[in-house]
């Protein structure tokens, strides 16, 4: 798994996560969250998902724990068709809130999204 | 529960096996380093000794040139002895023993300064030979001189005696002619008592020790001259004799090099070459020591790494066994009889780790007409995990036996669990079955939906999924359906039909497909069936637990109330 931090058009700070999160790096993923939501308190964290191949219970879990921890501050960005269909099956949808799927640069956010300029 | 299996070890473990290694090493090493002495030793020594051979008989060849050389002046010399006899000689043939012509040519080389000491002519008859002229002061008595002559008169060259006198040691040269055997002419030189004679740097002798002796022995008493003292000789070494021919007699020469006589390096290569060998035989075993030293260090290193490993691999096993111990134990070892109902159920450990998981299932009777059974999966992996399934297991459990309907269940189990302090959540799939309205309601805490087989078609039940027990959320809810006599309910955890490669979807699909062309001739065959399709590759890497049971109808229901009582 791959984990990384980049400023959206809005200036709010995401953390990209991309590869497989199963037990192995569930925690890792865990962490890094907590340790983005401690660095600025009064932020919400944004994961982007776009890049996630393969999440187990695991990694739902680190998803789950992050929320549940920081109620209100989670936000999940574009995840993929995979990650919604988990999200689905386990129950979670209507815990962790979720921006729709697509990418920014597609042009394809729903309406009433904020566009800068 | 039985005993965890006892962790067999290898007969021969790798860490004894590096130990071998090591003292194989160490025997090696010094057998490796006395053989690198032993060749360095004999090279060397050899090399060394056909180096002094080689410089020995260029030595003896240079000798052997030089000495040649010395010869060859001593050769001039003799010829400038015997020429002025000769001339001499002729001339009083010629002159008829004229007196004055003799003495004025042989006065130059006779008397102190001259070749000879003496020179005098004699005029041999038939009465003997009797003395004409004397240059010089004879040194030898007439007898000396007569008897030299006698021998001269039959000898085609001169003839030469020693003798000794008043003066010291000398040599007589006696030359006459046979053809004209009536003049002939007798001369003798002084030869220094001690016999040394001076050697000029630059003569042939320069470089060696010699000694001349009249004659071919070379014993003290032949001796003529030398530079050495008397006591040193004969010379000793390496030497060389030299014949030169001397009148009737020779003139043996006996050398021995005062020096080295080829270059510096002829003479030091030997101790080069023995010098340099053992500094490179010394280097190599430092060398070869270094390397053994550290090749064995390495090995040791492996050892302690292989003993690790050992110890390490041993108290993974113990891990496992007491986590498969913990697990097994949990789960029911038989499933009681619940109605009519023909119940089946796997649990297969997951090839991931040495952990296992924290699946399970259970199914019990409620009361005389219901039953409840649950599948759950708590997420992570080892004892932990297990003890937490355990504990949602029983709570569960209690609440279904209390007669609490499923989503109630849920709502009172989630309540203690959380997914932060506990660092598990659970999915749960929890339903309650009445054996007399042939109806199951079920739960669902975000656990996959169950299947139903009925009338040969496969179908999943559509729950309202909750969030996972511990999470929070909204209340759960409960859905009921009906179930006809023979139609058989499937529930499992994720392990089943969840593969990194795909979608989850395409598992469930794949399952629905798998139940439905099965063709079992029970329940528990179903399963076995199912979970070859299903999980016989090796890409099922995580825990399964299943359950299935096929209903017996109201009919048979009834029929047993009606026995019991």
């Amino acid at each position: 798994v791959d984990t990384s931090e980049y400023r959206d058009p809005d200036g709010a700070t995401v953390l990209a996560i991309a590869g497989e999160v199963d037990l192995a790096v569930a925690a890792q993923v865990r962490d890094s969250g907590l340790a983005a939501l401690a660095r600025d308190d009064s932020a919400a964290l944004r994961l982007d998902l776009s890049g996630v191949t393969f999440m187990d219970s695991s990694g739902l879990g680190a998803l789950i724990q992050l929320n549940n921890a920081n109620p209100g501050r989670v936000v999940l960005v574009r995840p993929s068709p995979r990650v919604v269909r988990l999200l689905e099956l386990a129950g979670l949808a209507d815990t962790l809130v979720v921006e729709p799927v697509g990418s920014p640069e597609s042009g394809d956010r729903p309406r009433g999204a904020d566009q800068p300029g | 529960v039985s005993a965890p299996p006892a962790a067999t070890a290898s007969p021969v473990s790798a860490a004894e096996a590096a130990a071998l290694r090591v003292r194989q090493l160490t025997r090696g090493g010094t057998r490796l380093i006395l053989a690198i002495a032993i060749a360095g030793l004999v090279i060397t020594v050899g090399l060394s000794w056909a180096s002094w051979r080689i410089d020995h008989n260029t030595e003896h060849r240079l000798l052997q040139v030089q000495t040649r050389q010395a010869a060859s002046v001593l050769t001039s010399a003799i010829i400038a002895l015997q020429a002025p006899l000769q001339t001499g000689r002729d001339i009083a043939t010629a002159t008829d023993g004229d007196v004055a012509e003799f003495q004025q040519y042989m006065s130059s080389y006779a008397g102190a300064k001259g070749t000879f000491v003496s020179v005098s002519l004699w005029k041999t008859t038939a009465a003997g030979s009797a003395q004409v002229t004397v240059i010089g002061t004879p040194l030898a008595s007439t007898a000396t001189a007569t008897a030299l002559l006698t021998r001269a008169a039959h000898s085609p060259t001169f003839v030469v005696g020693a003798f000794s006198s008043a003066s010291g040691p000398g040599v007589g040269y006696a030359l006459a002619n046979p053809k004209a055997p009536t003049y002939s002419v007798y001369a003798e030189r002084l030869i220094p008592a001690n016999r040394r004679v001076p050697v000029e740097s630059s003569s042939a002798f320069a470089d060696l020790h010699f000694a001349s002796y009249l004659g071919p022995t070379t014993s003290l008493a032949a001796l003529q001259t030398t530079d050495m003292p008397l006591s040193k000789l004969p010379l000793g070494g390496d030497s060389v004799r030299e014949s030169i021919p001397f009148g009737d007699t020779t003139l043996t020469l006996v050398t021995s090099p005062i020096g080295h006589l080829g270059g510096p390096i002829d003479y030091e290569r030997p101790w080069i070459i023995l010098a340099g060998g053992l500094l490179i035989t010394a280097g190599a075993i430092a060398v070869a020591n270094r390397l053994i030293r550290r090749r064995r260090d390495a090995e040791r290193d492996r050892q302690t790494i292989a003993e690790l490993y050992e110890r390490h691999d041993r108290s993974l096993r113990e891990q496992r066994t007491i986590s498969e111990t913990l697990q097994r134990a949990l789960l029911p070892q038989r499933n009681p009889p619940v109605g009519h109902l023909e119940i089946a159920s796997r649990y297969v450990a997951g090839a991931k780790g040495v952990d296992v998981g924290g699946d399970w299932y259970s199914i019990i009777q409620v009361d005389e007409t219901h039953f409840g059974f649950v599948v759950g999966d708590v997420s992570g992996r080892g004892i932990d995990a297990a003890t937490h399934m355990a504990r949602v297991r029983f709570t569960l459990r209690a609440y279904l036996i209390e007669g609490h309907v499923p989503h109630v269940a849920l709502d009172l189990c989630s309540r203690q669990l959380d997914v932060n302090a506990d660092g598990h959540f659970t999915t749960v799939l929890i339903g309650v079955g009445d054996l007399e309205a042939d109806t199951i309601t079920i739960a669902n805490a975000g656990h996959l939906n169950p299947i139903v087989l009925a009338d040969g078609t496969a179908s999943m039940i559509t729950t309202n999924v909750g969030p996972p027990l511990g999470v929070g959320g909204p209340p759960y809810e409960s859905v009921t359906f009906s179930m006809t006599p023979g139609s058989t309910l499937i529930a499992y955890t994720d392990g089943l039909v969840e593969r990194r490669a795909e979608d989850l979807d395409v598992g469930l699909r794949r399952l629905i497909e798998c139940v439905q062309s099965a063709d079992p001739g029970s329940v528990d065959e179903l399963l076995t069936q199912v979970l070859d399709r299903m999980a016989g590759d090796a890409e099922a890497a995580d825990d399964i637990a299943v359950l299935a049971f096929t209903w017996a109808g109201r009919a048979a229901a009834i029929a047993q109330r009606a026995e019991r009582s």
